[in-house]
């Protein structure tokens, strides 16, 4: 069910069409089409071992596909993988330079790795070093580097060829929130500067900054389109938000409800995702009384509108029971 | 094309330079590189011998006659070994069982008149019973000869004129450290960048794979190459053994040998995942190698299939190279076929592990 994509094929420069991958009997990677165009932020989401990596494995050529073709900037990543990758720049999800090198040894390896004349790797390292602000950083071992500038490092170390495309495996993760701000920037950044750039994560909202998201399950992508597009989709499933004192009790008696599928509750409110084709405004008039005669308050219950993480577990849900 | 020849190059310049700076700045690198060969080689040049000095001997008395005696200091005068008198063979056997000396020599009470003596060895240790038979054998044959000897043989040991077990242990011991810290170093190398995850940053770069298996041999070589110098210096000066042999023989030798240990190094390491496995897997395989080589045991001995076996083992060839560059004093031309099969392994050794690398 994995709609067209938005943009024309004919500029991306990210294509993958059929991407199959076995490992044994087990298909990890099932039929996976990917098209990403310059400049766009491209979002592949899903759980653990929803055959996230293992596409972008694929794509980066560490991992030969079992079918399908893969372009990447007018390259054959199949045929001539050595001349694609020098396309390409890959943060991986664990930090993956050398620890007891310095920041500086670690720029200076990755140039001359991708073939930089000695002129050309200072003008670029020292570009690197300014524009991700590792400058009073550059002498010290990346060992000693906290987390979110040791992720800065990994992505200095892949932009010093230029490459027209990114792949960003997971690059946040266990990153404090304002140093995911601020690495967003650089990503934004450097799509204005035209880089295609395809990126997996957990966090939702960070789903919502990607131009296109994909979502996997699987190993095949069950939904696709923009953040605006996917909200936008009619949910089956009405969703409510409950306030009132010590409304956490209610889901006490809340979860005996036929109508209710979940709760989730938040801090000093509830959200309920109800059953589909449950009418909405029966159960908001319900809730109080229920809860009065229980000695318990709501204020308010109404419906609101889903977030991408509710688009995504109803899409998750049908593809699990068609 | 020259282009991407000067890009390649640069691509080495710079994976070379890593793996020096690495290399340098871990100081279990630095401590594995120069302390293990050291105490190998002392531990090994003073262990590994078959000699049997000062045996100790037990000696039960019971003719006391004067040739008795004459025999008794006779033995004493080897130097190779020291006496221990027991009143009766019941003592002495006892002092055999626990091991406090390891031959008993006895003369009955009525010894004058038979002129028979008994000799009782632990053989427990077969080889070092042949020996101390052997010296007792020799001491007493030449206490009685009363006569002089019809035909005197001359006798002279060619190449390590007194049979001295070091001098031909240690040139093979150089080999055996040169195998064992070269065939692990290269292993471990490569797989503690799998373990890290630095290789496969490194697999997305466009570097190639003879780029990056030269890039991780050569520090390893220049490092075996380092050992065998380190450890001829010592077996030359501390062991007094001689060197007569040509010393660009020696060079090429070491060279083609660490081809084949790399080459099995590098192998280890794509059938391993982390540096403990590669660490076990190098051993179940080193020790093959060190016994299959003739280091300790001639290969002349083994059951035929074994031998069939040994022509796999590249330490066996280099063997021949070393010993015979010690002591024999051989030229730069002398081993071909060595060198040949030394290639070969190497060569072959490292097309594979460049085949299962991907």
């Amino acid at each position: 069910m994995a709609e067209a994509a938005s943009r024309p094929a004919a500029e991306a420069v990210i294509t993958a069409t059929d991407l199959v991958r076995r490992f044994g009997d087990f298909t990890a990677v099932d039929h996976v089409h990917v098209s990403v165009a310059p400049g766009e932020v491209f979002g592949l989401l899903g759980a653990n071992g929803a055959g996230k990596t293992t596409t972008i494995r694929m794509l980066c050529g560490l991992l030969p596909p079992t079918a399908g073709h893969i372009r990447l900037a007018e390259v054959d990543m199949v045929r001539h993988p050595r001349r694609a990758r020098g396309r390409l720049g890959y943060v991986t999800q664990h930090f993956a330079l050398y620890a007891e090198l310095s920041v500086r040894e670690n720029l200076a390896l990755q140039a001359g790795l991708y073939g930089l004349s000695p002129a050309r790797a200072r003008e670029r390292i020292a570009w690197a070093l300014q524009h991700l602000d590792l400058e009073h950083l550059a002498d010290h071992k990346a060992r000693a580097l906290p987390l979110g500038h040791r992720r800065r490092l990994d992505l200095a170390a892949a932009l010093l060829h230029e490459p027209h495309i990114l792949f960003l495996d997971e690059p946040t993760s266990g990153v404090d929130p304002l140093a995911r701000q601020q690495f967003w920037e650089l990503i934004y950044a450097l799509a204005a500067a035209g880089i295609a750039i395809l990126i997996t994560t957990h966090y939702m909202d960070e789903a919502t900054y990607c131009d296109r998201l994909a979502l996997m399950h699987a190993g095949r992508i069950i939904a696709e389109g923009s953040p605006d597009d996917l909200l936008a989709r009619p949910l089956p499933t009405p969703l409510l938000e409950v306030r009132g004192e010590g409304c956490a009790a209610c889901s006490r008696w809340l979860a005996d409800w036929p109508e209710v599928l979940e709760i989730i509750p938040h801090a000093g409110y509830l959200r309920l995702r109800l059953r589909p084709g449950t009418d909405p405004q029966a159960v908001i008039r319900r809730l109080p009384e229920e809860a009065a005669r229980r000695g318990q308050r709501v204020e308010a219950a109404e419906p609101v509108a889903p977030d991408l993480e509710d688009v995504f577990v109803t899409l998750l849900e049908q593809d699990a029971s068609p | 094309m020259s282009g991407s020849l000067v890009v390649g190059l640069r691509r080495l310049g710079a994976l070379l330079r890593k793996e020096f700076l690495l290399l340098l700045r871990d100081p279990r690198m630095r401590f594995f590189v120069v302390v293990p060969p050291l105490i190998q080689l002392i531990i090994f040049g003073y262990a590994a011998t078959f000699d049997v000095r000062h045996a100790d001997i037990g000696l039960v008395d019971q003719a006391a006659s004067r040739e008795s005696r004459s025999l008794v200091a006779a033995i004493h005068g080897t130097g190779h070994c020291r006496l221990q008198r027991h009143a009766d063979m019941a003592a002495a056997e006892a002092a055999l069982a626990r091991g406090r000396i390891r031959a008993i020599v006895r003369f009955a009470p009525d010894f004058d008149r038979t002129r028979r003596l008994q000799i009782v060895v632990d053989g427990t240790d077969s080889n070092s019973a042949q020996v101390i038979l052997g010296q007792l054998n020799r001491a007493l044959q030449q206490a009685a000869a009363t006569q002089p000897p019809r035909i005197e043989l001359v006798e002279r040991n060619w190449f390590n004129p007194n049979l001295e077990d070091r001098w031909y242990f240690i040139p093979g011991i150089m080999a055996n450290v040169v195998l064992i810290a070269t065939l692990i170093l290269t292993a471990m190398s490569v797989v503690r960048e799998r373990e890290l995850g630095t290789l496969e940053r490194l697999m997305v770069t466009p570097l190639g794979r003879l780029e990056f298996v030269i890039g991780k041999l050569l520090p390893v070589a220049l490092i075996g190459l380092f050992d065998v110098l380190l450890i001829m210096v010592i077996a030359t000066l501390w062991f007094e053994i001689p060197f007569r042999g040509s010393f660009p023989a020696l060079l090429v030798g070491s060279l083609l040998y660490l081809l084949s240990s790399l080459g099995i190094g590098l192998l280890i390491s794509t059938y391993t995942r982390t540096q403990q496995q590669a660490m076990l897997l190098a051993f179940f395989v080193i020790m093959p190698l060190v016994i299959l080589s003739g280091f300790a045991f001639p290969i002349a001995n083994m059951p035929r299939a074994v031998q069939w076996l040994t022509w796999l083992d590249p330490l066996r060839y280099y063997l021949v190279v070393v010993r015979d560059l010690f002591l024999k004093g051989s030229g730069l031309f002398d081993h071909g076929f060595e060198y040949a099969m030394m290639t070969l392994l190497g060569l072959a050794s490292m097309g594979l592990s460049m085949l299962r690398m991907r």
